[in-house]
């Protein structure tokens, strides 16, 4: 259920190739920024009093910034000629190229975020998810921590091993998860899940905004999985693992006191999914592109129906009428498969 | 605790290692282990309790300098101050009861000060943070405090200062990079002029942050400086120890301090605010703040731009001598 895009010869692909070592160290460094950047930001949340520089969070945001940056020169030492120009470090492999400049996108939004907060003030509720600085940070976050993917992506190998798997599966993950966090404003698997129960539903309203989300997180959602599967066959247990763990992690950072059935439901549904399409996919007789339109159709709907169903076992109503219930899910199938033809269109640009 | 010790040393493996590659061996090896004993000591430190807040201690440039003027009642033993240029108030409880900052000055008040005890706290009753105060004005504002059942006012003011001309100093930062730039493309040997830059736009930038650190009266120095350092504490590693391999000759360390200058311009870029506003959180002369900022973004800037082509040309003079 793969079809690889990569037009690099063998002897390109030596040249470009990382070592495991070199892999696994960045993974550790960027995992250890990601982290604390949540961690950091979190303890601002919930703490809004918390204005001292000696907090664990800060300890672990600064040496993973320290961490990161200097395990980047690392490997791009022996990656230069003896006399490094701009252009050499332009020229560098982009499995290289894209963590640097998510570090250099991390270190300007810093420094413009806090003359940002001299100047304008600091920002409050939604002005956080559409602060400019903040948005540099992001992207600089999900760069570096995609660099172990990208890197691995440029071996030679067809499949994914175990260590293969599991460092795609932590990369993938703490370059997505910023994203899900900084999209919460439109997020199905933030702190709503259900409709208001008005009817009909207003336009502009909260639970129009929710629509919204069910449709961001499905692309979300979706789109890492087809990423991967591009270069190699998705290993066993992947997609749910990763769907399970960001559903947990959203919860458990935003709706915590809530009670964890979307949580959960989102888990459990994501396994089933995806042993009821590795049992039936053998069976039907389809083509590369086939399954995974198929699987974009499928999968949305099937996940966030069971949500539904399961909020209106829990809480008695979906909060949706018929009409919005079957629209929703019909736009979540829609969206799903639009983001399978979109990402899997993609080609690399002419040389 | 043991985890996180683990993941600051190899944090710290990998800062020797790259540094390394950029700067002479003896600088590294001493280097290294500075940077294996900030690194673990300070993952090691953070777990603990020493407050001191981020970005300077919190301080902003303002337009006004603020002072208590009266506490009324007079009550014996009761002592409030205006400290940091008005930015903070220091209440010393020298009273037998209780002495409560009445709410609404922030997420600081209420607050409640014990018999012999102090509070240092920002009230937004009273702080000139964020408060535009035309020059030559003043704005009084009042605090409201409980001493023991007794309603006590403190009052004060806040004095608007003459501000600086923005023009003037933000045209100096940009002749300064200019310069940089004009003359790197003019000189035989433009990577010791980078060097130079380089070594002169951290001195400012340590300076900037030591007088910010001075400034502070109201946490320990240490974690002040720490924080407003912040990622300086990368960027001046690669400025000094970058112009010391560059002076050596080996072009490498143009990189180095290419890369430290790029840092050092875009982490003074936040004390901009110096070039337009007339009070500035720093412990000297305001007009040698600016100073300070003018050399750490424009030659910052100018040697981030000039190591383009500075090292394009000094790769081409490799190429010429048969060098890789």
């Amino acid at each position: 259920m793969t079809t690889s895009v990569e037009r690099t010869s063998t002897a390109e692909i030596a040249a470009l190739s990382f070592t495991a070592r070199e892999r696994w160290v960045l993974l550790v460094a960027s995992a250890w920024l990601v982290i604390g950047l949540q961690l950091d930001a979190y303890a601002h949340a919930t703490t809004p009093e918390l204005e001292t520089f000696w907090t664990p969070w800060h300890g672990v945001l600064y040496s993973g910034i320290a961490a990161s940056g200097f395990t980047l020169l690392w490997i791009m030492r022996s990656r230069l000629p003896g006399v490094p120009t701009y252009r050499s470090l332009l020229a560098l492999p982009n499995a290289l190229r894209i963590p640097l400049a998510g570090m250099a996108f991390l270190l300007v939004g810093g420094g413009v975020d806090t003359l940002w907060h001299n100047v304008f003030g600091i920002e409050r509720d939604m002005e956080i998810f559409v602060s400019p600085s903040h948005e540099f940070i992001i992207l600089g976050m999900v760069l570096v921590a995609m660099g172990p993917a990208l890197m691995l992506a440029t071996g030679p190998s067809p499949r994914l091993g175990l260590g293969g798997a599991f460092l795609v599966g932590i990369s993938t993950l703490f370059a997505v998860l910023p994203v899900h966090i900084y999209s919460l404003h439109a997020s199905s698997i933030g702190f709503r899940h259900l409709g208001s129960g008005a009817d009909p539903v207003p336009i502009f309203s909260p639970d129009a905004q929710l629509i919204h989300g069910y449709v961001f997180s499905t692309i979300l959602l979706l789109l890492p999985f087809i990423i991967i599967g591009r270069r190699w066959p998705l290993p066993i247990g992947l997609p749910s693992i990763l769907v399970a763990i960001i559903a947990v992690l959203m919860h458990l950072m935003f709706d915590s006191q809530d009670a964890w059935w979307p949580a959960l439901t989102v888990a459990a549904a994501a396994v089933v999914i995806e042993l009821v399409l590795r049992v039936v996919t053998p069976l039907v007789r389809l083509s590369a592109n086939a399954g995974w339109i198929v699987f974009g159709l499928v999968a949305p709907p099937a996940m966030w129906g069971a949500v539904l169903l399961v909020g209106k076992l829990e809480t008695g109503s979906t909060g949706f009428n018929i009409h919005m219930v079957t629209g929703l899910l019909t736009l979540t199938a829609l969206t799903g498969a639009a983001t399978v033809l979109v990402a899997r269109s993609v080609q690399h640009l002419p040389e | 605790m043991l985890f996180v010790r683990a993941l600051g040393w190899l944090g710290a493996v990998s800062f020797v290692r790259a540094l390394g590659w950029l700067v002479s061996v003896w600088f590294v090896r001493a280097l290294g282990r500075l940077g294996a004993v900030l690194l673990v000591s300070g993952v090691a430190l953070a777990g603990a309790a020493g407050p001191a807040d981020a970005h300077a201690g919190g301080l902003t440039a303002t337009d006004s300098r603020g002072r208590v003027v009266t506490v009324t009642p007079a009550v014996p033993g009761l002592d409030v101050v205006a400290i940091e240029d008005g930015a903070r108030l220091r209440l010393r409880n020298g009273t037998t009861g209780p002495v409560t900052v009445v709410a609404g000055g922030g997420s600081a008040t209420p607050a409640v000060v014990a018999p012999g005890d102090e509070l240092t706290w920002i009230d937004e009753r009273a702080t000139p943070d964020g408060r535009a105060v035309p020059a030559g004005e003043v704005v009084p504002w009042t605090v409201p405090l409980d001493a023991n059942g007794t309603s006590v006012l403190v009052t004060g003011e806040l004095v608007g200062e003459q501000g600086p001309a923005p023009a003037l100093w933000w045209a100096a930062a940009a002749l300064t990079g200019v310069a940089v730039f004009l003359l790197a493309r003019r000189l035989r040997r433009a990577d010791l002029l980078l060097a130079a830059a380089g070594l002169v736009a951290a001195a400012a930038s340590i300076g900037h942050v030591a007088g910010s650190t001075m400034a502070v009266e109201s946490a320990p120095p240490a974690g002040t400086f720490l924080s407003a350092a912040g990622i300086n504490l990368l960027a001046w590693p690669l400025l000094i120890g970058g112009a010391v391999t560059a002076l050596r000759g080996r072009a490498a360390g143009v990189l180095a301090v290419c890369a430290g200058a790029a840092l050092t311009a875009v982490f003074v870029l936040p004390d901009v605010t110096s070039f337009h506003r007339a009070v500035l959180p720093f412990a000297g002369p305001a007009v040698l703040e600016r100073l300070l900022v003018v050399l750490a973004l424009g030659l910052g800037a100018g040697v981030a731009v000039a190591g383009a082509g500075v090292l394009r040309g000094l790769a081409h003079q490799a190429a010429e001598q048969g060098r890789p």
